[in-house]
């Protein structure tokens, strides 16, 4: 007899582990996941702990205790989504500067190379001429 | 015209031994680049660098042609990124001034030393080519001369120093602020915001008077969308900057 009380629990289960998973073989960084493990332990305990949802729903003022669910579950998707911009953020501004330094080595290459060939070509013509 | 500018720059104690570097940010001005170059190199004592920012066309072919130094961006960074390249390339190679040059043909070379001599007399940390200053006879389109009053109220009133011409890209440095703007350059519509920023960290600017001439090949990158982007984008960084608290670097 499988309720939705127990598939949320096994669901959760499930999402901690794979979680865990993605840390443990380094597909995910640890400062990136902790946001996914607290998110994934407040789930397990609230599909578990029966009684805490009904009663946090009623301190609120919240009719329909599972609809607490979905706003929490809601926030936490706009925080989440708020981190990575600001990630993304971070990660324009070290592109930009990566492209930059690029785009000034390349330059030195180029120049150093011209230096270099010219060098060689008067070393050459030395050779050349009796 | 080309040895009288060779005979007054060679005269001019003011640029001996110092390092003056013209920034062109150029992005598809295969058109243009030619001439705007040819003009500069008759200055004498001035380096080029045209820094190419993933354009489609001949651009770099084109300014390597005309005697220009370029630096090829890997990728477009959008003409804030583009520029502060030219400043990353000014401070490594231990450049006194440098100066940004439009690709487009609209700022006048012949006003390069009066933008550049305030810097290397020490008046001014910024130098600032404006159109408005003194009647040049630069007519401006009305919807984006509102825009340019908005800005030059905003910016004047932050800065409590009048300025006119806050959108012009015709601006020198010193090598104080070349260094600063290596690692404090905003890369998306840069111009407004960073004469704030200048000012909060304790640069002085100068704003001097400039010809401005029409573009002469192809369209200016402001559509009527982009600039209502601009408009908010660049009053929300001002906005931002007064909220920060800033290092002074002088």
């Amino acid at each position: 007899m499988i309720n939705i009380f127990m598939f949320s629990a096994l669901f959760s289960l499930g999402f901690l582990v794979i979680v865990l998973e993605l840390v443990r073989s380094k597909r995910l960084k640890e400062q990136y996941s902790l946001l996914w493990l607290f998110i994934s332990g407040i789930m397990l305990i609230l599909t578990l702990w029966r009684g805490l949802i009904e009663k946090i729903a009623e301190r609120l003022g919240v009719y329909y205790a599972p609809s607490l669910l979905f706003i929490v579950g809601i926030l936490f998707s706009f925080a989440l989504i708020l981190h990575y911009s600001v990630i993304i953020s971070r990660l324009h501004t070290q592109n930009v500067r990566l492209a930059q330094e690029i785009g000034v080595l390349n330059k030195k290459v180029e120049d150093l190379y011209e230096t270099f060939n010219r060098g060689e070509e008067i070393e050459n013509n030395r050779f050349d001429s009796p | 015209m080309q040895n009288g500018n060779n005979i007054l720059l060679n005269q001019n104690k003011l640029l001996q031994d110092r390092k003056v570097l013209v920034i062109i940010p150029a992005f598809n001005e295969e058109k243009n680049l030619p001439g705007i170059i040819g003009r500069l190199r008759e200055f004498a004592g001035i380096d080029i660098i045209v820094i190419n920012d993933g354009s489609e066309d001949a651009t770099p072919a084109v300014a390597r042609e005309a005697g220009a130094n370029v630096i090829d961006l890997p990728f477009n960074l959008g003409i804030g990124g583009a520029v502060q390249t030219g400043y990353l390339y000014a401070h490594k190679n231990n450049y006194d001034v440098a100066i940004q040059v439009d690709a487009d043909g609209q700022h006048n070379p012949e006003d390069l030393m009066q933008i550049i001599e305030p810097v290397l007399r020490g008046e001014a940390d910024m130098v600032l080519g404006s159109r408005y200053v003194a009647e040049t006879g630069y007519k401006t389109p009305l919807f984006r001369k509102m825009g340019m009053v908005v800005f030059s109220t905003v910016v004047s009133l932050i800065n409590r120093q009048p300025l006119k011409d806050t959108t012009s890209g015709y601006r020198a440095v010193s090598k104080r602020v070349i260094k600063f703007f290596v690692n404090n350059y905003p890369t998306d519509y840069p111009e407004v915001e960073a004469l704030v920023l200048l000012k909060k960290s304790g640069f002085t600017i100068k704003e001097v008077p400039v010809t401005m001439a029409p573009r002469e090949y192809g369209r200016s990158s402001i559509t009527p969308v982009r600039s209502v982007y601009y408009m908010i984008k660049v009053l929300l960084a001002l906005f931002m900057n007064l909220l920060r608290t800033h290092k002074r670097e002088v």
